[in-house]
């Protein structure tokens, strides 16, 4: 009855293809939409970059001692962007005074709550100014402008936000600890996340009650330079953050200063072992955050698909400019074909280009120097062996610089790019057999910063993230960030942590809880 | 049955060795050196001048150990811990004696160090299963993450001392260290070197897993140099006062970025003493369905 | 679910290979939600635009349906864009005539005043069917249900699954069901499977049943009824596009994605789009494979070509409300 009556009906429309078995065909044209990312530019005009900028000593911009400057360039384009001023000894000299007077003066003579609302206004300032520094991160550090607009930006207010509200709890945070600062407070930043990082060292250093010159890397000065601006607009009292540019001769004034009491400092292991080395005569409180080779562990009970989300975010946010980068892949042997197999799937819809395209996801390396050592890695890796994989119909942009997100699979633990840090989007790939194995891989570098783990058994989670010798260990993701969650590495990968009321102890001396009253109180 | 008997007595003199892996050896290189007994010269000993070998053999055996001694309850730990106090309560005597004989402490004052020795040992039995609850913290991020962040032992730990440490100070910071769950390889140079015998025998009979803790005596200055440079040493405490000595330390250990903590003069208690010892673990994990 | 032996066997007695894989929650949300940052601008928007309405199963399941709105539907299905303001865009250069929907979805008994109302277009006419929306009857009903649907005209059939058997755990009856529902639709009717995903409580049990149904012969798979919330999210459309890509790899078969209930801006199906193209790849974005469930859609989306055009939005009662 019912094919009857469908036979009828069938033959009122006229468009209809004859049936087949059991499936079938729709009257529609079969033709697949190629969709188009046509190019979404954030706009630049929200910025107004100055030709030249002076330092930032004692509330104001001054011009440096060394009349010297030197220029930061988009690394999009190769262009420069803006002059900056070079700070020698003798501009460090005046800023560490600045800071020094600026303690005595104002900062621990105000009281706690006084400086939290000092830093919940500069939090606030550069949320309402979130696009503009956002913008500028990415013209000057070459990142998309997803992850400037989206996590840079978002995230370095937030830590201002979050230690502002430690400035007068500071007891609560250790036991019955009372919190002593350090003084003046060098900081050294990286130029991977360069106004993230400036707020990493300030926030936690000002909430305690230090003072600050802070040195940004010299490729990518302006977004420290742009927070400046907005230090003064807040009203911060002069002198408590001085912001000097330089390179790595400046960066050594400071950490040489006699009136520095406290240098915290991010970038290399090697520039770090360098700092406390000039550093070991003296009786300067040290924080390190350094190098990583990190490792993320595939069992073969992940979620693969999430965990393949998990490599690519791990590996090349950032274009891989991450201290804590999952560099190393190690995968259980039993699923490292069809991990590999969607991996390059997945790498095919990466979109590398202008940073200000929001649908851009990989960006520009930093420097042409970065692009070169990035470059000679990759080469050392495909002569040691390394099976050398890249997305197929991905397109370089003729200027700037640019590189193809890779991999290289089969590399032996031996392997130079297995042990290196090589600090951009590649990524090496290792399989592994037990978990113990894998723990044991992981764990054989002189590097400790962070791990990832993928596995949906609980157990399997918790006995290897015990196991890792890795401050940092992500669980079923990757390269997650927060004010309150404590980062920092073990073994080689630096000293100390940022972050959390843990990021508060590279900044204080501990007053222990008085044990005569506490007698006299039982 | 007629006994020859032995008059005037003669004393069984004590040969005092080094302490690694739980058993008494003494150093591969032959040498020694002598600590003199100020009231009575002739009680003089000689003590083993550790090598640098020794030194890595101690470092070899303490960094095996670190898994039974850090994968031991805390509780357990405590309880060690507990267990070399009151042994040494015990052996209050020998202690005591060795003050006086080889320091020429006034009975008071040694029995003020011996107090001071097991007030620390106490307090930190009292601790290894606190450090955790007073340090770690639940970080709200967020969801869907969990996430913590919680302590972890830093690993294999030289304590060193020098002639002007006191012994109490000293071996409350060897407690300060282990508590935790690190291992420990003590340095007791010269006259110190006399309370390795103590140390080890109390030691070897408290349940300390064989290698946790070390006892090397020896010369301070030859150490040094190996002490800093040896990549699998991951954190040095130093009671050291001489400042030069200590920025050569710290010097020698950029190698391997050994975290290094210089003591007071006058050790106290408290977590700070514990802090420089640890690593701290942040781990996010994932919640859904 | 994953110590249980699944068993599912086909009538033949042939064991059918049930594949799945555990999802992690926070993982598949966070990717799923990221298509949302993807932007699509200009002459590529209005083109997505255009290829969004290609894709719509323009839809209306009310008790208080009636031959007289359905009607008026299928009407709007047919040319969605209102004739005055067809006149107003044809002055705009590239400006093209808004095409047809890809189908009207209605209830069985309406089906017969839909396939007459559409006689000659390309507008296929689909029929929920089996018990809809609670998929609680008797098997023989629901063969019924369908038959009848297919019998009126319907030429694709968008079947719930039996939601309590899969719950209970009676895998086996949830295959039977849908492959009986296949079979009755014969070589007349496509068939959709509706998982219900608002009520199987979590991702795992969406990638499973996605499985059960694409072996149990779905043309495709279907997030919800609409009337239960959530109906499709992005993070539950991606769980089945994935399980969709599995099955693609291991069968060589193309099944299709149908997102339901709650799509209801141009921007959130643009997202959508933006995730397919991502994952199972662009092949998949043309109404052969891929359909939005949805009503409310189509006026915005004629809002936002008409913004495109005119720079300017209109305003709501531009356009008609069925």
């Amino acid at each position: 009855m019912a094919s009857k009556s469908r036979v009828v009906s069938r033959s009122k429309t006229s468009k209809s293809l004859p049936p087949t078995e059991l499936a079938p065909p729709l009257k529609l044209p079969e033709q697949a939409f190629k969709l188009e990312y046509a190019p979404a530019l954030e706009s630049k005009s929200i910025v107004s970059i100055k030709d030249r900028y002076d330092l930032f000593i004692g509330g104001r911009f001054i011009s440096p001692k060394t009349k010297k400057y030197f220029a930061t360039i988009n690394p999009a384009t190769g262009k420069k962007l803006a002059e900056v001023a070079e700070a020698g000894s003798d501009d460090v000299a005046l800023a560490v005074e600045a800071a020094k007077a600026a303690g005595e003066k104002y900062w621990r003579t105000l009281a706690p709550a006084g400086r939290g609302r000092y830093l919940f206004r500069i939090a606030r300032i550069m949320q309402e100014r979130a696009r503009e520094l956002a913008v500028l991160e990415t013209l000057d550090n070459g990142k998309p402008i997803k992850e400037s607009r989206d996590i840079d930006i978002p995230l370095a207010a937030a830590h201002f936000f979050y230690y502002a509200g430690w400035a007068d709890k500071l007891e609560y945070a250790f036991a019955g600890h009372k919190m002593r600062p350090l003084g003046v407070a060098g900081q050294i930043i990286p130029w991977n996340f360069p106004l993230l990082m400036a707020a990493w060292k300030i926030a936690p250093a000002l909430a305690t009650g230090n003072t600050v010159v802070l040195k940004p890397a010299e490729t990518t000065p302006l977004t420290a330079l742009l927070l400046a601006e907005i230090i003064q607009e807040a009203d911060l009292p002069p002198g408590v953050v001085n912001i000097i540019t330089g390179d790595g001769k400046t960066g050594a004034a400071l950490v040489e200063h006699p009136g520095v009491d406290k240098i915290a400092f991010t970038g290399s292991t090697e520039v770090g072992k360098r700092i406390l080395s000039s550093s070991a005569h003296s009786a300067k409180k040290l924080t390190l955050e350094l190098g990583g080779k990190s490792a993320q562990i595939v069992f073969e009970d992940a979620a693969i698909d999430q965990a393949i989300e998990g490599i690519v975010n791990g590996i090349f946010f950032n274009q891989g400019h991450v201290c804590c980068a999952g560099s190393r892949l190690l995968v259980e042997e039993s699923i490292a074909d069809i991990v590999v197999k969607r991996l390059k799937k997945r790498m095919e819809n990466i979109r590398l280009g202008d940073p200000l395209d929001k649908n851009t996801d990989i960006g520009a390396i930093n420097s042409a120097a970065e692009l070169k050592k990035i470059n000679k890695y990759v080469e050392l890796g495909i002569k040691e062996g390394g099976e050398y994989y890249e997305p197929t119909k991905m397109n370089l942009p003729t200027e700037g610089f640019f590189r193809k997100p890779c991999f290289l699979n089969q590399v032996s633990p031996s392997g130079s790019l297995y042990r290196e840090e090589i600090f951009g989007p590649v990524l090496v790939i290792s399989t592994f057999r037990t978990p113990e194995e894998a723990i044991s891989k992981a764990n054989d570098t002189p590097y400790g910063l962070a791990a990832g783990i993928w596995s949906e058994k609980v157990s399997k989670v918790l006995d290897t993230a015990r196991s890792l010798k890795a401050g940092v260990v992500w669980a079923n993701t990757y390269n997650k960030f927060d004010p309150s969650s404590p980062f920092g590495g073990y073994k080689e990968s630096g000293w100390g942590r940022e972050g959390g009321k843990h990021g508060l102890l590279p900044y204080v001396e501990l007053i222990k809880p008085d044990a005569e009253e506490m007698k006299s109180k039982t | 049955m007629s006994k020859i008997p032995l008059k005037p007595l003669i004393p069984v003199a004590k040969t005092i060795k080094l302490f690694i892996g739980g058993e008494f050896p003494r150093t591969e290189s032959g040498r020694s050196y002598k600590v003199s007994d100020l009231k009575t010269p002739q009680n003089s000993i000689h003590l083993c001048l550790a090598s640098r070998k020794d030194l890595r053999n101690s470092v070899e055996v303490a960094k095996n150990s670190l898994k039974s001694w850090k994968q031991k309850s805390a509780f357990n730990r405590s309880q060690i811990l507990y267990r070399m106090a009151e042994i040494a309560e015990g052996r209050k005597g020998d202690f005591l004696q060795l003050l006086q004989d080889y320091f020429g402490a006034k009975p008071d004052e040694a029995i003020a160090c011996f107090e001071t020795l097991i007030e620390a040992w106490v307090y930190y039995a009292g601790f290894c299963d606190k450090i955790d609850q007073s340090l770690s913290s639940a970080n709200p991020v967020g969801s869907p993450f969990q996430n913590t962040t919680s302590v972890d032992a830093l690993g294999v730990v030289a304590i060193i001392g020098d002639e002007k440490t006191e012994v109490a100070h000293l071996l409350a910071g060897l407690a300060a260290v282990i508590a935790p769950g690190n291992t420990a390889i003590l340095i007791v140079p010269g006259k110190l070197g006399i309370f390795a015998g103590w140390l080890g025998e109390i030691i070897a009979t408290a349940d300390v897993p064989k290698g946790a803790i070390n006892i090397l005596s020896g010369d301070l200055g030859e150490l040094l140099p190996h002490l800093g440079s040896h990549m699998e040493i991951d954190g040095l405490a130093s009671f050291v006062q001489d400042t030069a000595a200590n920025s050569s330390l710290r010097s020698a250990s950029v190698s391997n970025l050994k975290r290094m903590h210089i003591f007071d003069k006058k050790h106290t208690l408290g977590m700070t003493s514990i802090l420089p010892f640890l690593e701290f673990k942040t781990l996010w994990v994932t919640q859904g369905f | 679910m994953y110590s249980r032996e699944l068993n599912i066997t086909r009538p033949s007695g042939q064991s059918v290979p049930i594949f799945f894989e555990p999802i992690s929650k926070a993982g598949a949300e966070e990717r799923a939600l990221s298509f949302t940052k993807r932007s699509i601008k200009s002459s590529a928007k209005i083109k997505a635009l255009y290829q969004i309405i290609k894709m719509i199963d323009l839809t209306t399941l009310e008790g208080s349906d009636t031959p007289g709105k359905v009607k008026q539907l299928c009407a709007k299905a047919l040319n969605p864009l209102p004739h005055a303001m067809q006149s107003q865009l044809e002055k705009f250069s590239g400006f093209q005539t808004v095409p047809p929907v890809a189908a009207v979805c209605v209830y069985p008994e309406q089906v017969a005043t839909a396939v007459k109302a559409l006689q000659g277009s390309s507008v296929h006419v689909a029929s929920v069917a089996t018990a809809f929306p609670s998929g609680q009857a008797h098997l023989s009903i629901k063969l019924e249900d369908t038959k009848v649907a297919v019998s009126d005209g319907a030429d694709e059939i968008d079947m719930v699954i039996n939601r309590g058997a899969f719950l209970s755990g009676d895998y086996q009856k949830v295959f039977d069901e849908i492959a009986a529902v296949k079979e009755a639709c014969g070589s007349f009717a496509h068939l959709k499977v509706i998982l219900e995903t608002g009520e199987l409580g979590t991702y795992d049990h969406v990638r499973l049943a996605s499985e059960i149904a694409m072996e149990a012969g779905a043309d495709f798979i279907k997030t919800s009824t609409g009337k239960i919330s959530p109906a499709a999210t992005l993070p539950v459309t991606y769980i089945m596009l994935q399980a969709i890509e599995r099955y693609y790899e291991r069968t060589g078969k193309k099944i299709g994605m149908k997102p339901a209930g709650g799509i209801r801006t141009a921007k959130l199906a643009i997202s959508y789009m933006c995730m397919v193209n991502e994952t199972v790849g662009y092949p998949w974005l043309s109404p052969q494979l891929f359909r939005f469930g949805a009503s409310g859609l189509l006026n915005d989306v004629l809002k936002q070509i008409y913004k495109q055009f005119t720079g300017t939005y209109c305003y709501d009662y531009a356009f008609s409300l069925e």
